[in-house]
């Protein structure tokens, strides 16, 4: 009842605010559907107490402080609880038609480019949190790259949050033969206990190469849940590389549909986790074409009471013929508390498969190997720090860029040191 | 100051067994000092008891570093006081590079006096040189896929870059050709001074042809049995180590 009088008053602000009516009926129809829906169902992880049905949108914009952004990026954009901040991008990418903007002006301003993609698919399976994110979703960001144009330079995006809950959606357009790399990240700007329910969508189009980085280190007070969904036409290639190192509670699935022949996808997940953080991080490759092939790399580092529960999930359907995927998760534990559930599944529906198969390991520090490196005199802490990073380097190795890298560095040690 | 090890009364378990019965030895800067004594008789255990290795217990006795009893301590700060093991069976890491180890190692070392990376670079390519040692061999996996004796020659490395005031050398000479030895032995040689001791442990006499030692000592049945200067070693070699449990003390023999 409560739900429906803040649902009404916030379709009624959309509204006012002057959203079209494309995609005001758009949330009619997810709130619509809400109602049959429960939570999703996770393997491994009890979140019914979490209370992610309950976040809410926030109703105004927020006057952000100030963050500072990557002046070297060709194109860079700062939100704050999704509203747009700062953006700037290079005039040779603007005249090439690149765009880079919150999604509220992208909806405002170019809508024949914004409408044929935001929400016209499903999310996730379809539950509660999917559908409430299709009915508040609320400002963002929008990466569109036009055909063929290639972006040399990593584009920034820095997503903001803090003070309210918060329904970001985040749109990536590449179209056919488009070549961007987009380095996403999500941080927190205090430390308030907020909900978030954020989605990434990406569409490749035929050929189109993506390089979609996300380092997610919101506050650890925050309840998250983080959708993160690629479709590939025809020969695209996506590379996810995926640092979730924030956040108290948090669900992600990080999912590519290959729905073109030969389309193609690598991700490299970091996964980190201290104190009392709890994780359900899922990465789902789904081969609906032939010959496409994917690739999952994963590593969890955790330590103190920390829980992850991971899922690698790789379908072949029926009909994709040729396909090849390969699925590779490896946690290190650095406490005895920690708890870490590795959940490899393969669906295997077509017969005729190039190849296909998964290894999982949990494992923890090796005392002779922390042993060796103080017997040279390093600290046990820096011992750790070192083993933690041999234990991610066939990961950092295949990152090309050294701001992750660095950035990867630098969350080890804050959770190590924890 | 010149530095000193003492073990004094030193009784040593792993997993409640005594493997250790009341070891006693001291070491000065300057000094090279063999421990030599059959497979299993406890000489790894007394290197690794001297390291600060988690698994070995002390269960009585003393070891001191300029006098200050170093029991209980960890690995880490022991290196500190300047204690260095090459180790029998070096452990392999693999994701972290040599040069990052060994320079990590250092800071670690000299926390008050951080080496610029030039500076380390150009003392990690001198000691490389010093021990024939390919200069790519930096930016490998520590001992990943390394041979026998590429390992031990990479501990040698270490002790050179790190330059402790007391070293335990674990079998550096097993594994090695003779070529091997005589680098590896050069590069003991080179840097022995007043302010370095050093503890050679074999079972084979070979290497000590090449570091000449100033005494020699037999671990048997957990102690020291014998202690003699290099002509000890000799020897050894000539006779075996049946000689020592009659002579020595006849309770060892069967
Ligand atoms: N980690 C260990 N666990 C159990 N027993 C051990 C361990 N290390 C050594 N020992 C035992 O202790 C004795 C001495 O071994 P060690 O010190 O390695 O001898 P050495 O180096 O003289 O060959 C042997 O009986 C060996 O089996
Ligand atoms: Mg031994």
């Amino acid at each position: 009842m409560a739900q429906t009088l803040v649902h009404n008053a916030y379709v009624e602000a959309c509204r006012k605010r002057g959203e079209p009516a494309w995609l005001v009926g758009r949330r009619a129809d997810a709130w619509q559907a809400a109602s049959d829906l429960a939570l999703p169902k996770l393997e491994k992880t009890i979140i019914e107490r979490w209370g992610l049905e309950k976040v809410l949108p926030g109703t105004a914009p927020t006057e952000g402080t100030p963050l500072s952004r990557d002046s070297k990026a060709g194109a860079s954009l700062v939100t704050v609880n999704g509203w747009e901040q700062d953006a700037h991008i290079d005039q040779a990418l603007r005249t090439q038609g690149v765009l880079l903007m919150s999604l509220e002006r992208a909806v405002a301003e170019h809508p024949e480019i914004v409408e044929p993609y935001l929400l016209t698919r499903p999310l996730a399976p379809d539950h509660l949190l999917a559908a409430l994110h299709r009915t508040y979703l609320q400002g963002g960001h929008l990466l569109y790259v036009p055909a063929g144009v290639e972006i040399d330079l990593p584009v920034e995006m820095v997503s903001a949050l803090g003070g309210q809950d918060a329904y970001p959606h985040t749109l990536v357009v590449l179209e056919r033969g488009a070549r961007a790399t987009l380095v996403h990240t999500e941080l927190s700007i205090d430390e308030s206990p907020i909900g978030v329910n954020s989605a990434v969508e990406a569409y490749l189009g035929e050929g189109a190469f993506l390089r979609y980085a996300v380092v997610q280190k919101l506050a650890s007070q925050v309840r998250a849940f983080q959708p993160r969904l690629a479709h590939l036409d025809r020969d695209a290639r996506i590379e996810w590389i995926v640092v979730q190192a924030g956040g108290g509670r948090v669900v992600t699935t990080n999912q590519t549909l290959l729905e073109g022949e030969g389309a193609s996808a690598e991700s490299y997940a970091v996964f980190l986790g201290a104190g009392h953080q709890i994780l359900d991080f899922q990465t789902k490759m789904n081969h609906l074409a032939s010959h496409t092939t994917s690739d999952i790399d994963s590593k969890g580092v955790m330590t103190d009471e920390a829980k992850a529960a991971y899922t690698g999930f790789t379908e072949i359907r029926k009909g994709a013929h040729g396909c090849a995927s390969w699925q590779k998760e490896k946690t290190l534990m650095l406490s005895d508390s920690c708890r870490v559930d590795l959940i490899p599944a393969l669906w295997i529906y077509d017969d005729d498969v190039q190849k296909a198969g998964h290894a999982a390991a949990a494992g923890q520090v090796n005392p002779e190997q922390l042993y060796y490196l103080m017997s040279r005199g390093i600290r046990q802490k820096d011992a750790l720090l070192l083993l933690v990073t041999g234990f991610l380097a066939t990961i950092l190795d295949r990152i090309p860029l050294a701001q992750i890298r660095d950035q990867i560095a630098e969350l080890a040690k804050e959770t190590i040191a924890r | 100051m010149r530095p000193s090890l003492e073990i004094r009364n030193l009784h040593v378990s792993i997993d409640d067994k005594e493997i250790l019965s009341g070891v006693n030895l001291a070491i000065k800067g300057g000094e090279v000092h063999a421990i030599m004594g059959p497979n299993g008789t406890g000489k790894s255990t007394l290197a690794s008891t001297l390291m600060g290795h988690p698994r070995y217990q002390v269960t009585e006795g003393e070891i001191l570093i300029d006098g200050q009893n170093i029991v209980g301590m960890k690995p880490d700060q022991r290196a500190r006081l300047g204690l260095f093991l090459a180790m029998q069976y070096p452990q392999e890491l693999s994701g972290v590079t040599t040069g990052n180890f060994l320079r990590t190692a250092v800071m670690s070392l000299h926390p008050e006096h951080p080496m610029p990376v030039l500076e380390f670079h150009k003392l990690l390519t001198e000691k490389m040189k010093l021990l024939d040692i390919e200069p790519n061999f930096a930016q490998r996996y520590l001992n990943e896929g390394f041979s026998g004796g590429e390992k031990k020659r990479n501990e040698i490395l270490q002790m050179a870059v790190l330059a402790p005031r007391l070293a335990v050398l674990d079998e550096i000479d097993s594994g090695l050709d003779i070529d091997a030895v005589k680098i590896v032995a050069n590069g003991v040689n080179t840097l022995l001074s007043e302010n370095m001791g050093v503890m050679i442990i074999t079972h084979y006499e070979r290497i000590l042809r090449y570091v000449r030692p100033h005494f020699v000592h037999i671990l048997l049945g957990g102690k020291v049995a014998v202690s003699g200067g290099p002509e000890l070693a000799d020897e050894l070699e000539a006779r075996g180590y049946d000689w020592i449990k009659t002579e020595a003390d006849p309770a060892l023999a069967e």
